[in-house]
């Protein structure tokens, strides 16, 4: 396998990537941030792992991620090594010795733990995740739709209370996981999807944090274009805000925005919903991309991601669709995150046709 | 309709005068208000100390009151020097941290990522195991034997202490008993409590309580002065208060505690200042200087906050600062050729101004022409000499553009607003933008900022987290406004006057129990 190296200066890209991917959704990433500058100032480097040339098929991966409410962790922050005692205790649980760390996520905290994980454990990470983007739910990963199962899942917190969760599917480890994490106060340090390598290659979502590394770096080099070919993504909107409306619904926060076009599409209106993550964009009432494919809100002017949390009447958006991995989009994933695995009467159909249909 | 004007009263009674100053970065205003109206206004240079404009300024309210001055009452004041000190890290407190939290927290020490010179500042950093959830329960009990050892540690070797624990704005036992522990001790420095300073997000609210412990001594030495001088002066029993960041005022001995509530008071009096002057409670208020144009946003009478992360000297802080779009358009705006800004010539405008026989076109102007100002001491002619119109009118249209856009910006709605326009610089602006419903210039727009100072009320915000579960909204609500009440007294206010401006609940996403976050606003007259 190839291999690369982050350092201190990768973490502003890897911030701004891993914000582009997490679609308006992930959490803040700023204390996750801070945590792996710590450690960058100690280990000075953290070994990724890329390409997909493998020695050892057998190798064991496992999952490293932070579980709970955002909201918690920006009062109660992590010891930052409540991530490696999950992992030594999944090792000693399951006889497995970890050989690599894969995260679950691209988007917000959970990009930053794995590679916190890696800084104190030594073990390097795997480029790649389970989502290519960022889901709210444990099951929500690609692992899961090709037949991985989360448990057994580590569960640990600060006082280093462990838990370890045997769900029977996915959606079982999902529910009994956050009711522990809500009794250990909110927030809760996981390690999960434990499987092979060559299962893992087969399952994941690849390269998606070198990916991240290498849109932060664009972006923040304004290099708008060379992101759109890098993700054969396309701009599908530019405006201005005009209305958002928020509300929390079963412990999700929910809603919508409205962005009139500017410039030669200034009578067009572009609505998206959102659950955290963005959802479904319409143009004037037309569906025009849905999840699993990925929206992505910037700032018109500094181009930088506007999570759903933030984004506010007056600002001026560009509106990016970029195709999901064919991995997200088969008929066994889009059961768990397409359309109507959020409450859309709707077929997923790729943005791409989508927008073909468009232009015709 | 104005109700502040020359005119005396009717009949004839006397009210106590007040009066209200504002630092401003080119001019410091003074006002002395009967009741409402106002009776006397001067300005004079800001100096770099601030001290010293301010206490010039002082001086020459009470020179021009005469005899009157025996009837000041209260003397309020909006001043930067917090922010200043921060900013240029000189005469700072030496400050120790300790944060209760651990086993958890330990991801990010405190200070962790501070600006070296101010973080040089931050002599002793403890993390000590405590800490509570949000629910309320203890993380784990606090280590108090470490704070004893603390004590002994850090005896006579700062002048600030500043202590937070994890979720402390749902429980405070655990930074309020540490304080108890550190007195008994025999510590005596002044202990800041991050409970008491800031709301959620442990890293913004310890921030905000060692930033407040920083700066300490400068209000102590500040109002000293002013005592001081006021003594010199022969006034005795003058109230003083300061303007916060919320458009509300507090007293010197609040202040005294609590400097750093006071940063953002400048540009929370101007949008106070146009609400009194106008009585107008929703609005954008466009505050026109000599170097920039701050817009914010005027709802129900006070300012609106900012609901992104609010830096201070480079550090992250969680206080709740007005919502303010700051653009390099003033009256001593450089323009050269297409360009407008962003420099300026500040208060040199006199010397600089094409108008005033300088050789520097600036913004006022362009717009004196274009829009027949006439400005004592200056000579229109002088610009026509040198500029063909058509180019004044493509510069003045452009500068109209900034404003129209900054106003779009801070609209939350597409619907036409009332804009109030107020500064020095507000006579260059139009009577109509686009975006506006209409343009207001109120009389004594020029003094705002230092009217908005004396006639504002005492004020007091907190922030809490709850579960509806465990507390019945009603209860919670309640318990956080006698909280605030309580918070009002303790900055001055008359405990019979205060009433509740804003309550604003958020629920919390993935949290279960029916997690809200809770924030009061009081006001009240002075006691």
């Amino acid at each position: 396998m190839e291999t690369y190296f982050i350092e201190e200066r990768d973490l502003q890209n890897l911030v701004t990537g891993a914000s582009f991917l997490g679609t308006g959704g992930g959490g803040d990433p700023y204390i996750g941030g801070l945590m792996l500058k710590r450690e960058l100032e100690l280990v000075k480097k953290i070994e990724v792992i890329t390409g997909t040339k493998y020695s050892n098929s057998k190798s064991f991966v496992l999952g490293s991620a932070m579980m709970g409410a955002p909201i918690v962790m920006i009062e109660k922050i992590p010891n930052s090594s409540e991530a490696k005692k999950a992992l030594e205790v999944y090792s000693k649980f399951t006889g497995n010795e970890v050989e690599y760390i894969t995260p679950l996520e691209m988007g917000g905290v959970n990009s930053t733990i794995p590679l916190i994980t890696s800084a104190k454990t030594g073990i390097p990470v795997i480029d790649g995740d389970g989502m290519g983007r960022a889901f709210p739910e444990l099951q929500m990963t690609t692992f899961y739709f090709y037949g991985v199962q989360p448990s057994p899942i580590v569960i640990f917190d600060e006082r280093g209370n462990v838990s370890i969760v045997q769900g029977i599917d996915g959606y079982w480890s999902e529910k009994i996981a956050r009711v522990i994490t809500v009794r250990y106060g909110g927030s809760a340090y996981i390690a999960l999807y434990g499987t092979s390598l060559s299962t893992y290659l087969n399952t994941a979502v690849l390269g998606t944090l070198s990916l991240a590394l290498e849109i932060g770096e664009l972006l923040n080099q304004m290099r708008l274009d060379d992101v759109l070919d890098l993700l054969k993504a396309m701009i599908m909107f530019k405006g201005k805000v005009v209305d958002v409306q928020r509300r929390v619904e079963k412990g999700f926060s929910k809603g919508n925005v409205i962005i009139d076009g500017i410039e030669n599409i200034s009578k067009q209106t572009m609505k998206i919903d959102f659950q955290n993550e963005f959802l479904v964009a319409r143009i004037n009432n037309n569906i025009v991309t849905t999840v699993p494919d990925l929206i992505t809100v910037l700032d018109l002017f500094t181009l930088k991601p506007i999570t759903t949390d933030r984004i506010k009447y007056g600002q001026k958006v560009m509106v990016i669709g970029i195709p999901s991995s064919v991995r997200l989009r088969s008929k066994e994933a889009l059961r768990y995150i397409g359309p109507r695995a959020f409450g859309y009467d709707v077929d997923f159909i790729p943005l791409e046709e989508r927008w073909k249909k468009v232009e015709n | 309709m104005m109700w502040i004007s020359y005119h005396s009263k009717k009949g004839g009674r006397r009210l106590r005068i007040r009066i209200g100053i504002d630092i401003g970065s080119t001019h410091t205003d003074a006002v002395a208000l009967e009741g409402k109206e106002l009776i006397v206004a001067d300005k004079v240079m800001t100096t770099p100390d601030l001290t010293t404009g301010l206490l010039n300024a002082i001086s020459k309210v009470m020179e021009k009151l005469g005899e009157r001055k025996n009837e000041v009452d209260t003397l309020m004041i909006g001043t930067t020097h917090g922010l200043n000190a921060l900013h240029q890290g000189k005469g700072l407190n030496r400050v120790a941290i300790i944060r209760i939290g651990l086993p958890a927290g330990e991801g990010v020490p405190p200070v962790f990522d501070w600006p070296e010179q101010l973080a040089s500042f931050v002599t002793y950093k403890y993390m000590v195991r405590g800490g509570h959830e949000y629910t309320g329960e203890e993380i784990v009990e606090m280590d108090e034997d470490k704070i004893r050892k603390i004590a002994e540690d850090i005896g006579g070797k700062v002048d600030a202490i500043a202590i937070s624990s994890i979720f402390s704005v749902v429980n405070s036992s655990h930074e309020i008993r540490a304080k108890e522990i550190l007195r008994e001790k025999g510590i005596n420095v002044p202990i800041v409590l991050s409970h008491e300073i800031g709301g959620i997000g442990l890293l913004e609210r310890e921030n905000s309580a060692i930033l407040n412990a920083l700066i300490l001594k400068i209000f102590e030495n500040l109002i000293n002065k002013i005592k001081q001088l006021l003594s010199s002066l022969g006034i005795e029993n003058v109230k003083l208060f300061f303007a916060q960041n919320d458009g509300t005022v507090a007293s010197e001995d609040f202040i005294k505690n609590y400097p750093i509530f006071t940063v953002a008071g400048p540009v929370s009096n101007s949008i106070r200042g146009a609400h009194l002057l106008t009585g107008i409670k929703d609005a954008i208020v466009m505050d026109v200087g000599g170097t920039t144009t701050n817009v914010g946003v005027l709802h129900e009478g006070y300012p609106r906050e900012s609901s992104s992360v609010v830096e201070i000297a480079k550090i992250r802080t969680n206080f709740r600062m007005p919502d303010i779009y700051t653009m390099a358009l003033g009256g001593g705006t450089i323009v050269n050729k297409e360009k407008i800004g962003p420099e300026s010539v500040g208060y040199a405008l006199i010397n600089k101004g094409i108008a005033w026989g300088g050789d520097t076109l600036t913004a006022t102007d362009v717009a004196m022409i274009v829009k027949g100002i006439t400005i004592d001491g200056t000579n229109p002619q002088l610009i026509i000499n040198k500029f063909p119109p058509e180019y004044l009118l493509s510069i003045y249209t452009n500068m109209v553009g900034m404003w129209e856009d900054a106003i779009d910006l801070m609209k939350t709605s597409k619907d036409d607003v009332t804009v109030i326009v107020v500064g020095g610089g507000s006579i260059m602006v139009p009577e109509k933008l686009k975006g506006a419903m209409e343009v207001i210039r109120p009389q004594n727009a020029q003094y705002a900022n230092a009217i908005g100072a004396t006639l504002t009320k005492v004020g007091a915000t907190m922030e809490r987290t709850f579960s509806y579960d465990q507390i019945t909204r009603e209860n919670a609500i309640k318990s956080l406004i006698d909280e605030a009440k309580s918070l009002a007294i303790k900055a001055g206010a008359l405990h019979t006057t205060i009433e509740v401006r804003e309550i604003e609940e958020m629920q919390i996403p993935y949290l279960p129990g029916n997690s809200v976050k809770v924030k009061v606003k009081v006001v009240g007259e002075f006691s």
